[in-house]
């Protein structure tokens, strides 16, 4: 205390008539008897205030660094009015090499001072808050009821000063802070003998912190990924896991209305009889009458029946045995012909029957659908159904196909659900790589 | 209220608060206190210099559905800066003071709290319990050697120009905040909380050239 000036004059806000001792330039104090030291716009000379003649304290060699928005320019944050009154230049060098950021320090007279933080185009408004966290592990601590992380601790350096400073500020001056972090928050903390600071910081694009000034912003975004920005992804991931989970619902619903509404008729039948050779045999059904219902299916039904067993010690465990023996296949060709017996479809189909025995028993397997056609696919009208055995085991001694209209397919739902989740899937993978290359910067083993 | 002239130079003396036994005349800057003979001359005290507060005597705000009135100031420096200690009335007759510094404002009330600690072992980081007026934790954030350079208006206690003040300063977690003034012996204690500038409503504030509040 003994050192400072106690009763020398005090400048107010738009005080006129001051120049810079080293260059002459008039020097304006825009927070009045708030500012304790003033860097001369033009030649840099860092001016005591507290001095009647404003005494050089130290005269920069260089100006390393100009301010993007300049000094004395007022912006709206939050609903209020700041005026940008001192710019300095910081660095920190870690492993050697040196990161360098500016800071702008933003005043309001009746709420005093606020920062903004520069780095590329990564910007921060933070205010000194005079709160103090709480510490919830060794990891993180709790500040107005969020958690944040510990990001990084790092002492910085000032390079260069402009403008005006609420305390005596010189190149050189460091502090050592720490960083947690709530994405937009940053917390900040500052430890000296005397003082204990917290500040909390807020992320803004440059476009915004512009914006803020009433200036055009240049709409390009940083591809570094800042302490506290928010995970772009992170939004965009809860968006796409949401409209997932709303259109499976929906798929679902209409499969199962389908299934629950859609009945099943059976509108023809053909039975095959196999009495010499399985060969080139073909059946056609009567004529049958396909209505044209949209996205309803006519499907073929081909019922392998039972024949009584040929060995006694198998026929114990079931009294039912397939006409076929594992191994065997058969290849069926459908055609459908219109009234005129002209085909407008024709598909094939193989079986095998290797799956028939499990568990040492037969399992029955009697039916089986071996083809859909939408209806939607063909006109509406009268059908006949030929079926031709291509080949087949020789074993089998008769069949029966059934064409069935309605019943819904289940492909359809399938392919929505391998589909559907891609773009979560997506965002969620681009969350991580955004979170991977956000802590690629923290020095999370550093001391807490 | 009562009005006195100053022994000095007749102009009035305002007393709004019962507690207030000092008041310093606008015009000429003498400190007089009052007794139940009347009011007695303690000296002139320095005009209180220009730092960039943008409250003034006569001011008015609400705390908490209260009215009040700026009616003192004790004004302080130190190493890092100004700060006030606003003396002020409330419209039923209590008084209260309000802590101010950049933009920072802090309604604090005298606790009859005694704090066994000394000045060098509230270092910053440290925690201090207060039990008054309910228990708290909190931490200390600040501690200076500030020194009384003015004041201004009514007060309960006189200000002593010069006079060197061991001060430290906490905060909680939640915005209440507290201060432990060294200068007398046992410690003041001091509790309140932050206030925002909106909170208070203002009215009667400094023109300050080129902003509004």
């Amino acid at each position: 205390m003994t050192n400072s000036p106690m009763r020398k004059p005090r400048h107010k806000i738009g005080v006129r008539g001051l120049h810079c001792p080293q260059c002459g330039s008039p020097v304006a104090l825009l927070a009045g008897a708030h500012t304790r030291t003033v860097a001369c716009s033009s030649c840099g000379a860092i001016l005591d205030c507290w001095s009647e003649e404003l005494a050089i304290l130290e005269k920069q060699e260089r100006l390393l660094a100009t301010p993007s928005i300049r000094l004395g320019k007022k912006g709206q944050f939050f609903g209020i009015q700041f005026q940008l009154v001192g710019f300095l230049r910081k660095s920190v060098t870690f492993e050697g090499e040196q990161f360098s950021w500016n800071e702008y320090l933003l005043f309001n007279p009746y709420r005093g001072f606020r920062w903004l933080t520069q780095e590329g185009r990564h910007w921060n408004f933070v205010e000194t808050v005079p709160r103090v966290p709480e510490r919830t592990d060794r990891k993180s601590i709790t500040f107005d009821g969020k958690s944040f992380r510990y990001f990084q601790s790092a002492t910085s350096q000032v390079e260069m000063v402009l403008g005006e400073f609420y305390w005596e500020v010189r190149t050189g001056d460091t502090v050592t802070s720490k960083d947690y972090i709530c994405p937009p928050y940053l917390v900040s903390s500052e430890q000296n003998a005397d003082e204990l600071s917290y500040s909390l910081g807020q992320y803004f694009s440059e476009d915004d912190v512009f914006k803020a000034f009433g200036l055009k912003g240049t709409g390009v975004s940083d591809s570094t990924v800042a302490p506290n920005q928010p995970n772009p992804w992170r939004d965009r991931s809860r968006k796409t896991l949401s409209s997932f989970v709303v259109s499976a619902a929906v798929c679902l619903l209409f499969y199962l209305g389908a299934v629950l509404t859609g009945s099943k008729k059976n509108i023809a039948t053909v039975d095959m009889n196999i009495e010499e050779g399985i060969a080139n045999k073909t059946a056609v059904s009567s004529p049958f009458l396909v209505k044209g219902l949209r996205s309803q299916l006519l499907s073929m039904e081909v019922h392998f029946p039972m024949q009584a067993a040929m060995d006694n010690s198998v026929a114990k465990l079931t009294n039912d045995l397939p006409t076929f023996l594992p191994g065997d296949w058969i290849t069926l060709k459908f055609m459908l012909l219109d009234s005129k017996g002209k085909i407008v479809a024709t598909f094939f189909r193989d079986f095998s029957f290797k799956y028939f025995v499990a568990h040492s028993t037969f399992e029955k397997k009697a039916d089986e659908i071996v083809a859909h056609i939408r209806t939607d696919e063909i006109s509406p009208g009268e059908y006949k159904l030929a079926t031709h055995i291509v080949d087949g085991p020789s074993t089998l001694k008769n069949l029966q196909i059934k064409v069935v209209q309605g019943g819904t397919e289940f492909k359809w739902v399938f392919w929505a659900f391998l589909l559907l989740p891609l773009p979560f899937i997506f965002t969620l993978i681009a969350t991580s790589h955004f979170e991977t290359k956000r802590w690629s910067n923290s020095s999370e083993d550093g001391n807490f | 209220m009562h009005t006195l002239p100053c022994p000095s130079c007749g102009a009035p003396l305002k007393f709004e608060v019962g507690l207030s036994f000092f008041a310093t005349c606008e015009y000429c800057h003498t400190q007089s206190r009052r007794t139940d003979k009347g009011l007695e001359q303690l000296g002139v005290i320095s005009e209180v210099m220009e730092d960039g507060s943008p409250l003034q005597l006569g001011a008015t705000g609400q705390f908490e559905g209260s009215s009040f009135t700026l009616v003192g100031r004790l004004q302080y420096l130190y190493e890092r800066g100004f700060w006030n200690e606003w003396y002020l009335a409330f419209a039923d007759g209590t008084a209260s003071w309000l802590g101010e510094a950049q933009g920072y404002y802090m309604m604090m009330q005298w606790s009859n709290e005694s704090v066994s600690s000394q000045f060098s072992q509230l270092k910053p980081g440290k925690q201090l319990s207060l039990k008054l007026p309910q228990p708290s934790a909190f931490t200390v954030v600040d501690r200076k050697q500030a020194r009384v350079v003015s004041g201004e208006g009514e007060l309960p206690l006189p200000i002593r120009e010069g006079y060197d003040a061991e001060v430290v300063d906490l905060n909680d977690s939640k915005g209440k905040c507290a201060t432990i003034d060294f200068s007398e012996s046992p410690p003041l204690v001091f509790v309140g909380r932050y206030c925002s500038f909106e909170e208070l409503k203002w009215n009667g504030l400094r023109q300050i050239e080129g902003w509004l509040p």
